[in-house]
């Protein structure tokens, strides 16, 4: 059954969720755990039930977070993963020395202009 | 990254790993060059404020003519109509729009937002926006091409900046940084043999290779170049003849391998043919 978006969708709880395999619903709940594999979360329904919510573009691999510093921490706005892409292929020195060029070199094109 | 696979513009894109992309090659009309004015071929890698930046009526960065760039962004929007998709670029530094008009054959899909993109084109101004005609957009998957885009931005920055302070500094400029140009990638063959017609003799000349990149020529080749290029007392400015330069190299060079060191020499155009076929100049003389 292929999901069509303008298709009605069912607001379930934990216990009625079952009754609805293989059609569309809306679960509505607080985020109780998130998997360290970034893929699943675990989300406790309205009726207490603990429900298992796997992600559509799990979060791993490469990700280019946008967002605001926060000394050590940043705030993220919005985040890019590259899925496509296998977490070993990323050139990680290289690309460090590159952004550590781009702060360091006069005049540089990547400088925001004063 | 720097493969050099000749001609200004290559659009075959690796994808995955990057062989044979982007060969810049960078055609200065200098104004002191032996040469006719050429064609402005390059393709610049820019970051989008840059390009933002550029006056329209004189299209020129770092004092070098800017025909096609490149530059690498976000999609934050997409905007589909029937003839064109225009999507909004973002690459950390600026916002621009690029356009890619759709022709009634191909059939393709644009790219989603949010995600990353290589856009080559031209740029132009339309109802006082700048915008950029994408020739070429192509997502990107793999974040080292980010990597490599940053890096290519500032080198082609630093590049142009080179010359343009060589060329006020010497007054004939882009042969100087010829000269310099030994340690780095066959992606400066291209700069050296520009810079030949407008190197000044004088200084460099003493150098041995220094002041024109010989790289790409063979041992003989170069031998051959050296007799031609160092001439003195040429009051007539007719060269060497055929002859002179076998006999100079008697026992180094075979009179049938000069013949032909020669004949690749002059197509090339480091060499030139004066009074008659036999007599050869050295380009950069």
């Amino acid at each position: 059954m292929v999901s069509n978006a303008s298709e009605p969708s069912m607001r379930v709880n934990g216990a009625l969720l079952p009754m609805y395999t293989g059609q569309k619903v809306v679960l509505v709940g607080t985020v109780a755990q998130v998997d360290p594999s970034g893929s699943s979360l675990m989300v406790k329904a309205s009726d207490g039930k603990m429900v298992m919510v796997t992600l559509p573009n799990p979060l791993q691999g490469v990700i280019e977070v946008h967002g605001v510093g926060q000394g050590q921490k940043v705030m993220c706005q919005s985040y890019i993963t590259f899925p496509q892409m296998q977490a070993d292929k990323f050139d990680a020195a290289l690309y460090d020395e590159a952004l550590k060029l781009i702060q360091s070199v006069r005049d540089n094109p990547w400088k925001p202009d004063m | 990254m720097w493969s050099d696979s000749g001609g200004g513009f290559n659009t075959s894109f690796g994808g995955d790993n990057g062989a044979g992309y982007g060969t810049q090659q960078f055609a200065s009309p200098g104004p002191e060059a032996k040469r006719q004015n050429r064609r402005i071929e390059s393709v610049l890698p820019l970051t989008i404020q840059t390009v933002l930046g550029l006056d329209e009526n004189n299209q020129e960065y770092l004092g070098t003519p800017v025909n096609m760039v490149t530059v690498m962004g976000l999609i934050q929007e997409v905007n589909v109509t029937s003839t064109k998709v225009t999507y909004t670029l973002n690459d950390t530094t600026g916002t621009i729009c690029a356009i890619k008009w759709l022709d009634s054959e191909t059939e393709e899909e644009p790219l989603m937002e949010n995600t990353y993109c290589q856009v080559h084109g031209t740029f132009k101004t339309h109802q006082g926006n700048k915008q950029l005609l994408a020739l070429h957009l192509e997502p990107i998957t793999d974040l080292n091409w980010i990597t490599a885009h940053m890096l290519e931005v500032v080198y082609t920055a630093l590049q142009l900046q080179r010359i343009k302070t060589e060329a006020s500094d010497s007054g004939l400029g882009k042969g100087a940084l010829a000269g310099s140009s030994d340690g780095m990638s066959n992606s400066m063959v291209g700069f050296g043999g520009l810079a030949g017609p407008g190197m000044p003799g004088g200084d460099m000349g003493g150098s041995g290779s220094g002041g024109y990149s010989l790289m790409g020529l063979t041992a003989q080749q170069k031998m051959v170049f050296e007799v031609i290029r160092s001439i003195v007392d040429d009051s007539e400015n007719t060269g060497y003849s055929r002859e002179h330069i076998k006999a100079k190299l008697k026992g180094k060079v075979t009179p049938q391998q000069v013949d032909n060191v020669l004949f690749f020499l002059s197509s090339e155009g480091h060499v030139y043919t004066t009074v008659d076929e036999d007599h050869f100049r050295a380009t950069d003389g």
